[in-house]
């Protein structure tokens, strides 16, 4: 043991690590009266027996008798010395009435923290001033009762239904299944909820005989009327004698896309006429300060940025908040979780930390050593005439406070630090850059978005020209369940990269037409994951997979059509227990390529259950993996017949591969790519992805028993992918290490008969060896006819292009290799290439 | 039947620390409605802090074993001896109740059991005593919560002299000027506390990765 060692570490595990954790000021207050009323009753046991004076075993004995004879008599007299408390008893005490089994009584802390379940069956709730609580209806919903509040709730009937009362102040319903409507009834009126969020609030100063005001915020519903009046989303009603009496426009009342509007906190109004708010759920703080280097002049405003960790298809909402006067900040009201917190201060790096725990049981706290900027300089031209860009958007992908960016980002309006627009000249000027190395996201309308990688010196950086040129596109029809054209759907296009896995996801945003139709243009080359979304409707992450080569346009529609298959199923681990949140997803076979050419993906709910719509009947090989696409591997296949329906249960396999890939010195390699093949022969088929962590680990599941080897891939210039010896997979787990190696960079530019840039053209790499090799996720050549291998080990390699020409190349450590390849048109695969031998390359 | 003396009489003969152990326990014994406080003041936050760090963030969870220690603790007081202080024995009672908390959760899934077990992160951390720990390791959550288990399997005191020391920043001086010790005295427990802690912050390390 070394004593100063040991003394350093334990000083930076409490100044870095030490989280206090502290039990609420709500449990420990009762607790307090529980062992309050626990000494009480043990002082009433006690007590005539002590004042008799009597010995132990007799004081025991007797207390016996004393029991039996209490409860012999509560027996004959049919009920208990002290009658239950009733609900308005238990609310005047400012407790929660619960009915339960014909019985009123408080809800415990727990239920007040976590909701009541009530499942399928019936609950009666009363709220007191101050305190709301949430009624869970199973998977079909769930009621938010606010404070001084009022609940009846009915069992679910067969067909879906149910009925809800609603009384007192104020109160929410959503509703997440099918079936027939929820029937909510209300001071005034009643609702039929097919689906979505209905809220309802009592107020004053409406038309006589109305008490409160209803409001659909999303979904489906209509007022139980005779004509069944539909209700509009964002339209407050208030309801007299069953009817509509008036409405008025809610301003403001959309909910956030993606995610149900977060409650206000609760305030305590103890008598007061004014209808209360919602009951927060439990919040957190996070409180911080900055430091700035000696002699550095303190900035006068920052923001703070936070970023909540979630996990795909949900996106984290940026909180932004400025601070000014000051180096300190706090910020409650903040959902408890992991975060990425950003600090941006003008005249200094943007400060980012990672996986910052921020707890509930007290203010987590973080400081920030503020370090000087670099800036970085440049110009932007048209691909074409080269004439300048202005109005183009570069930002600094890993220091933006945002997990997606759209590719028309709104630079004015996000007013982010490391973030700049050219200006009429084409020119921009980047500031707030770390020491690290970055990536650089340059976009411009009518244009595909580029991204540049910066090093990590010099403090000044001049960039070459960045040329962008025109983008492919994606179109098709959107459809619901139903198989209706699905008009005014969100279609997104998510960039999955075509090279390393971004820091942000870039993404394309549009509308379906009245005719379910929609189209995404300027997209840049790669893959991409395409999926319709309503923010009334509990998304299902049905996605497509399609990658777009140079300026192609595809087409892909979106939801079921005619001549499809519904593949359902459920997916279980190897003691085959239901896996949750798995995503399952099926390739289609491609022409020799390590990537299916087509991914469809479900998402298992909670008992494990997945459903794809729309499937086209073909042979797909299935995988399974978390993370929509970062982890998976393959875990069997399947024949998809025409037919309405099927089903398919996965039972993942117990093989597994664990393992750790370091970078050439040795430390841990983090976010590295790894590519699982199995071996069948002298066959290589792709078997899995996943990505290494923070100390280079990773790990492949419910691998079939068989051979394998596994790729690395840092995707950084220079350093060489590397390729592990065969691994044999049984039914337990198995081991793999993997060092990278110094590598060769090669620009690889394909062209036509006519020198022209050739897009989209395959290029193969194959080692001395005669093993081929895909360096990056797409072994396409971009828009620019190009196709950039980060590093290849130095040796013999032959590249060559499908259908063109091929070029031996002996590669030796040093500079970045440029080859240039031909390719006149495509031809089919097996088509013999023309060879150049060169023993150097160019 | 015992013939162990009464809680306040063993207080009369018995150490300063453990006389307010059987003061506390007998006023429990003799039903005073202000012991439930005194007790929770004196032993509700590390022993939140105990089951916490083995429970894990099951909030709901950590307070139903917690309230269940303190209610069997009231239940079974006369079956104290005074031969651990009080602060050991409901974490006794603890222990078992999380034991049994353990044994009814439902098993979790393979990928879930094996995504919080980072045997390379944990292997770092086996050598605090021994290798300086990199920034990232110290900034993972699960470096976080190794901290609180093995702080709070800590005596109360060496957890004191910790907290004072890291957390707090008071020097040796001012820790020995509160504790009534000489300097060389303070930093003599100081010294022994840190060992305890990177003793007790290893085994959980190499428990936790599979190392052990």
């Amino acid at each position: 043991m070394k004593p100063d060692v040991l003394e350093h570490n334990v000083a930076r595990l409490f100044a870095q690590s030490w989280r206090p954790v502290t039990p609420s000021a709500r449990f420990a207050s009762a607790l307090r009266a529980r062992l309050e009323d626990e000494l009480r009753a043990q002082a009433t046991r006690r007590a005539p027996l002590r004042r008799a004076g009597w010995s132990r075993p007799a004081r025991v004995a007797a207390s016996i008798l004393v029991l039996l004879a209490g409860w012999i008599a509560a027996w004959f007299l049919g009920r208990d010395a002290r009658p239950a408390p009733g609900p308005e008893e238990l609310v005047g005490r400012g407790q929660i009435a619960l009915l339960e089994r014909g019985a009123w009584r408080a809800a415990a802390p727990r239920e007040i923290d976590r909701g009541l379940e009530a499942g399928d069956g019936a609950a009666q709730v009363r709220t007191p001033a101050g305190l709301g609580l949430t009624v869970h209806a199973g998977g079909s919903g769930r009621v938010v009762l606010g404070a001084a509040s009022a609940l009846s709730l009915a069992p679910r009937a067969a067909d879906g239904g149910r009925a809800l009362e609603l009384g007192g102040h104020e109160a929410r319903v959503r509703r997440d299944d099918a079936g027939a409507p929820w029937q909510v009834a209300v001071p005034g009126g009643a609702i039929a909820l097919e689906r979505g969020i209905l809220a309802w609030r009592a107020a004053s100063g409406g038309p006589p005989g109305a008490v409160g005001v209803v409001e659909l915020e999303s979904g489906r519903a209509h007022v139980l009327d005779e004509a069944g009046t539909p209700l509009t989303p964002g339209l407050r009603v208030w309801l007299a004698e069953g009817r509509i009496a008036a409405a008025s426009v809610a301003l403001g009342s959309q909910p956030a896309r993606g995610s149900e509007r977060r409650p206000a906190p609760v305030e305590a109004q103890a008598g007061a006429s004014a209808p209360a708010e919602l009951p927060a759920p439990a919040t957190a703080a996070l409180s911080g300060s900055l430091t700035v280097p000696a002699g550095a002049t303190a900035p006068a405003r920052f923001h703070v940025s936070l970023l909540r960790r979630v996990r795909l298809p949900e996106v984290s909402q940026p909180e932004r908040r400025e601070f000014a006067g000051t180096l300190s900040f706090t910020l409650e009201g903040l959902r408890p979780g992991s975060y990425e917190v950003l600090v941006e201060a003008p005249g200094f790096a943007v400060a980012r930390r990672t996986d910052v725990e921020i707890l509930p049981a007290g203010p987590t706290s973080i400081e920030f050593a503020l370090a000087a900027e670099r800036v970085v300089r440049g110009r932007v031209v048209d691909a074409q005439d080269r004439g300048p860009l202005a109005g183009a958007v570069v930002l600094v992908e890993e220091l933006v406070p945002a997990q997606v960016v759209p590719f028309d980002v709104d630079a004015a309006t996000a007013a982010w630090l490391s973030c700049a627009v050219t200006e009429a000249d084409g020119s921009f000027t980047l500031p707030g850059l770390g020491a690290a190395p970055a990536t650089l996201r340059v976009s411009a309308a009518g244009r595909a978005a580029r991204w540049i990688p910066v090093s990590a010196t010099p403090a000044e950086l001049e960039l070459a020209e960045i040329e962008l040129g025109p983008g492919g596109a994606v179109q098709g029809r959107v459809a619901r369940g139903d198989g209706s054209p699905w008009s005014g759907a969100l279609v997104i296009a998510s960039r999955m990269g075509a090279g390393v896995f971004g820091e942000r996801m870039s993404f394309g945003l549009t509308r379906s037409d009245a005719a379910g139709r929609y189209a995404l243009t300027d997209l840049p080359p790669g893959g991409y994951v395409v999926f319709a979304y309503d923010p009334a409707e509990r998304v299902t992450p049905a996605t497509r997979d399609l990658t777009i080569r140079g300026t192609e346009v595809v087409e892909k529609d979106l939801g079921p059509t005619e001549g499809r298959t519904r593949v359902v199923g459920i997916a279980r681990g190897p003691q085959g227990a239901p896996l949750a949140d798995l995503d399952v997803l099926l390739g289609s076979d491609g022409p020799g390529s390590a990537y299916g050419t087509a991914w469809i993906s479900a998402r298992t709910d909670r008992a494990g259950a997945f459903a794809f719509e729309g499937v086209e009947p073909r042979r797909y090989e299935v995988f399974a993996g978390r993370g929509l696409g970062t982890s998976y591997a393959r875990v069997g296949e399947l024949d998809v017949p025409l037919a309405p329906e099927i089903r398919h249960d996965l039972e993942l396999a117990p093989g597994a591969v664990h393992g750790t890939v370091r970078a050439i010195d040795g430390a841990p390699a983090a976010e590295a790519w790894i590519i699982l093949l199995r071996v069948d022969g002298a066959r290589e088929t792709f078997a899995g992805r996943a990505h290494s962590d923070l100390a280079g680990r990773f790990e492949l599941l419910g691998l079939a028993p068989g051979t394998y080897v596994i790729t690395a891939h840092a995707e950084r210039a220079g350093v060489a992918a590397v390729r592990s010896a065969p691994i044999e997979v049984g039914a337990g787990p198995s081991s793999a290490e993997l060092r990278f190696v110094p590598g060769v960079e090669l620009l690889v530019r394909v062209v036509d008969a006519q020198g022209a840039p050739r897009a989209g053209a395959r290029v193969r790499c194959l080692d001395a060896a005669g093993l081929e090799w895909q360096f990056t996720a797409s072994a396409l050549t971009d828009a620019r006819g190009l196709l950039h291998v980060p590093g290849a080990a130095p040796g013999r390699w032959r590249i060559a292009v499908e259908g063109g020409t091929e070029r031996v190349l002996d590669l030796e450590l040093g500079a970045r290799l440029e080859v240039e390849l031909r390719a006149d048109r495509k031809e089919p695969p097996g088509t013999p290439a023309t060879t150049d031998q060169d023993g150097g390359g160019r | 039947m015992s013939t162990s003396p009464e809680p306040a009489a063993r207080a009369q003969s018995a150490p300063p620390g453990e006389a307010a152990d059987a003061q506390l326990a007998a006023r429990i014994l003799r039903g005073e409605h202000a012991a439930a406080r005194d007790l929770l003041d004196a032993h509700l936050t590390p022993l939140y802090q105990f089951v916490h760090f083995r429970i894990g963030r099951d909030r709901g969870l950590v307070e139903d074993v917690v309230q269940d220690t303190f209610l069997t603790a009231l239940q079974t007081l006369g079956a104290w001896e005074g031969r651990s202080d009080l602060r050991g024995w409901l974490v006794g009672i603890a222990r078992n109740k999380i034991r049994a908390a353990r044994r009814q959760r439902a098993p979790r899934a393979l990928e879930d059991a094996l995504a919080e077990s980072d045997a390379e992160i944990d292997a770092i951390l086996a050598d605090v005593a021994r290798e300086p720990l990199p920034d990232q390791v110290l900034e993972r959550r699960e470096t976080s919560e190794l901290v609180g288990a093995a702080l709070s399997a800590l005596p109360a005191d060496y957890q004191q002299a910790l907290l004072a020391k890291y957390v707090e920043g008071h020097s040796t001086r001012e820790l020995a000027r509160a504790g009534g010790q000489s300097e060389k005295a303070a930093e003599s427990r100081l010294t022994r506390a840190r060992v305890a802690f990177a003793r007790v912050f290893e085994l959980l390390a190499r428990k936790r990765g599979g190392l052990a």
